[in-house]
């Protein structure tokens, strides 16, 4: 059962296009990761989603309920996780907690209870009375997260969780997106680190020019592009051209690169034809000092179906 | 109400916190007050300084008081005192009010019959806006108006009772004299250098205090709180009440504290007219707070709104005489167009002890103004609160 709906949205800042009839499900209790370029639309697409923005044409549902019909129950229901640390310098950490907890209608005991599991849940208990002037970098972020989930909403926006932070504090935080979706919180998950998106998301969505160019989990994914090209890289000793033209005449074969003596065969189901590469090699005397075999992920994926870089 | 009430909390927790707060909003202005009260009664000294003969505007009800009245044109008056006729009392009032004249004196009807007769007779003086040039006017008409209880003395002296009981009142001091100082309104009294500028920087510091309601709006923005403030169930009005609410009560404490201490400390007398002294305040904040909202409006960079309203202050509050009550005649005009040059004309006529009715008068002008800024901001309120 789906949490959140996106029919054909359509945002415009002027004359620009920043998402194009944008349609998009996301279910109950997955992780969905989203991913695209700088301005792919992915920022605007979370804010329309959480109500800060308004769409200009589309419809927008959250847990059955219209995004620009009721703004406040939707809102409600999601935790945001700005990609800037959005903290207040003169308030503690107990103290944010306490404000936003306020600004979702929690009071008395059950804002407390709140407030303790959060800071327990991001590992800031011992420095509850402390302010973020003295945290360091992941510290705040994981103040960031608990300022976000202190309500305990049914979905979890994150928007670049974890940039600029130290490897132990970065852990920690993928860990405890995990916990939250084993909890019962459906996490939407932004990030320009591919492997953590890969790490934790149960669904990828890849947008690019305010559009989805690809939907799926990660294995739908990798695998329809391991159908379309793998790569084997071989380093030999006395390649020749007769040897690369026959591999290139392989039907298997897409493209051949050769630089020096390094063989880079693009091809299909490469597992099915390395004893045929390897017996044209040998048949030309060629010696082979290493070989492997180049499988895709999703940072190919990417790169393939964008054109660039995700962190371009 | 729930969540405007956070944010109104949330609003005062983070100036109370910020150190720079007391000293800018609670020490300055006293600092200020003390500084440049005492700046300005050391001019009093009036021995060793060149003084320029002060605007004196003279209307004389009593044809017979004609050549009393004269002795105030004579050369060893000129010497202070520049004299202009005024036809009538109202006209003289006016032209005090709108800085034309420094002081006014009438001589009253029937003036010359009464003090021959023994009944009361007085002189009525008007100071103007400037504390110092009042006690020079004060000085020199007080000094012609003794040396008229001595002659009259004299005639006493020669056989006209009534006279005689006339001077023997001149002689026995400020109760018996022709001469009674009085503010336009007639109730008797003047300010001193440091009421004055209580009444200035008062004014000057809820402006600014006001202001910060701008400065938080925008600080927000640019940290993006604000955006994590919209992500919960919170409307942009919710946050522009809280804001204003926030901030304006921020600066009513500081009003409190300001007049509290100067009076205390001071001795301020700030009057006893304490419904007129809260309007004077929430007009005063009503209007600052509109204008913050106004600025926050056209800009998302808290730099820029400090500097805006730092120059908006500082120029309004100069304008208005908020440094130097002498600041010359267009500026001084240009001056009654700001916000801040009427409420200052309300704390000091209610430090004046003016009457109901001039107070009030300028309390109008005062609310006119803040309300106008308040509508403003209320149609702009959306935009300065938006975070897209």
């Amino acid at each position: 059962m789906s949490l959140v709906r996106l029919r054909q949205v359509v945002k415009r800042y002027g004359t620009k296009l920043s998402v194009d009839h944008l349609s998009l499900t996301i279910e109950r209790g997955e992780i969905f990761g989203l991913l695209g370029p700088n301005g792919a639309g992915k920022s605007t697409t979370i804010k329309m989603i959480c109500g800060l923005l308004r769409s200009d044409q589309g419809e927008i549902e959250v847990d059955g309920e219209s995004v620009r019909r009721h703004p406040l129950s939707v809102k409600s229901k999601i935790g945001i996780v700005p990609q800037e640390i959005a903290l207040y310098e003169h308030l503690t950490a107990v103290e944010h907690l306490r404000f936003f907890g306020r600004l979702y209608g929690l009071r008395g005991r059950q804002l407390q209870e709140r407030i303790d599991e959060a800071l327990a849940f991001v590992g800031l208990t011992g420095h509850r009375n402390d302010r973020p002037g003295s945290f360091s970098g992941g510290m705040k972020r994981r103040l960031n997260i608990a300022c976000a989930i202190v309500h305990q909403p049914k979905l979890i926006i994150m928007d670049e969780p974890t940039v600029g932070i130290d490897p132990q504090s970065r852990n920690h935080i993928l860990e405890s997106v995990r916990e939250l979706n084993r909890r019962g919180a459906t996490i939407i998950y932004t990030s320009h680190y591919m492997e953590e998106v890969e790490a934790i998301s149960t669904r990828v969505g890849i947008i690019d020019h305010g559009r989805l160019i690809a939907l799926g989990t990660i294995r739908e994914l990798l695998l329809m592009q391991v159908e379309e090209q793998e790569k084997l890289v071989i380093e030999t000793e006395g390649l020749t051209d007769l040897a690369v033209e026959e591999i290139k005449r392989h039907a298997s074969v897409q493209r051949v690169e050769r630089r020096d003596g390094v063989l880079e065969v693009y091809l299909r189901h490469a597992q099915s034809y390395l004893q045929d590469m390897l017996y044209i090699l040998a048949k030309h005397e060629v010696r082979i000092a290493s070989l492997r075999n180049e499988t895709p992920n999703l940072e190919t994926l990417f790169l393939t179906l964008t054109g660039r870089n995700l962190r371009d | 109400m729930r969540t405007i009430g956070t944010l109104i909390h949330h609003e005062l927790r983070r100036m109370i916190r910020a150190k720079e707060t007391f000293w800018l909003l609670i020490f300055m202005p006293l600092l200020l007050i003390f500084i440049l009260g005492n700046a300005l009664s050391g001019f009093f000294d009036l021995e060793d300084r060149e003084v320029d003969p002060i605007e004196v505007g003279l209307v004389v009800l009593d044809e017979a008081s004609d050549d009393m009245a004269g002795l105030l044109r004579t050369e060893e008056m000129a010497k202070w005192l520049s004299v202009r006729g005024f036809p009538d009392r109202q006209q003289l009032l006016d032209a005090l009010e709108d800085g034309e004249i420094e002081y006014g004196v009438a001589v009253p009807e029937h003036f010359a019959e009464n003090a021959a007769s023994g009944s009361a007779a007085v002189w009525e003086l008007y100071p103007g806006k400037n504390g110092d040039r009042n006690l020079v006017a004060e000085s020199v008409i007080g000094g012609l108006l003794d040396r008229i209880n001595f002659v009259q003395s004299a005639a006493a002296a020669l056989g006209n009772p009534q006279a005689a009981e006339a001077a023997a009142r001149g002689a026995s001091g400020a109760e018996g004299s022709y001469v009674n100082v009085t503010a336009p309104d007639m109730s008797g009294r003047d300010y001193s250098a440091l009421e004055y500028y209580a009444a200035q920087m008062l004014v000057m510091f809820l402006l600014y205090s006001g202001m910060a309601a701008g400065l938080s709006i925008v600080d927000e923005k640019e940290s993006r709180t604000l955006n994590r403030i919209y992500a919960a169930a919170v409307k942009p009005i919710q946050v522009l009440v809280g804001k204003i609410a926030g901030n304006g009560l921020a600066a009513f404490g500081q009003a409190l504290v300001i007049i509290l201490f100067t009076s205390t400390v001071y001795g301020v007398d700030w009057g006893d007219r304490y419904a007129h002294l809260l309007a004077a305040c929430l007009l005063t904040v009503i209007g600052s707070v509109s204008l913050a909202v106004i600025v926050a409006a056209f800009t998302n960079r808290a730099r820029t709104v400090q500097a805006i309203f730092i120059a908006l202050t500082m120029v309004m509050t100069f304008l208005s005489g908020g440094f130097s009550s002498e600041i010359g005649g267009f500026l001084e005009r240009l001056g009654t167009f700001t916000f801040s040059y009427w409420a200052s004309q309300s704390f000091i006529h209610l430090i004046l002890n003016s009457a109901d009715s001039i107070v009030q008068e300028r309390l109008t002008v005062l609310g006119l103004i803040a309300a106008g800024l308040f509508l403003i901001s209320a149609l702009l309120g959306r935009k300065a609160v938006s975070h897209e």
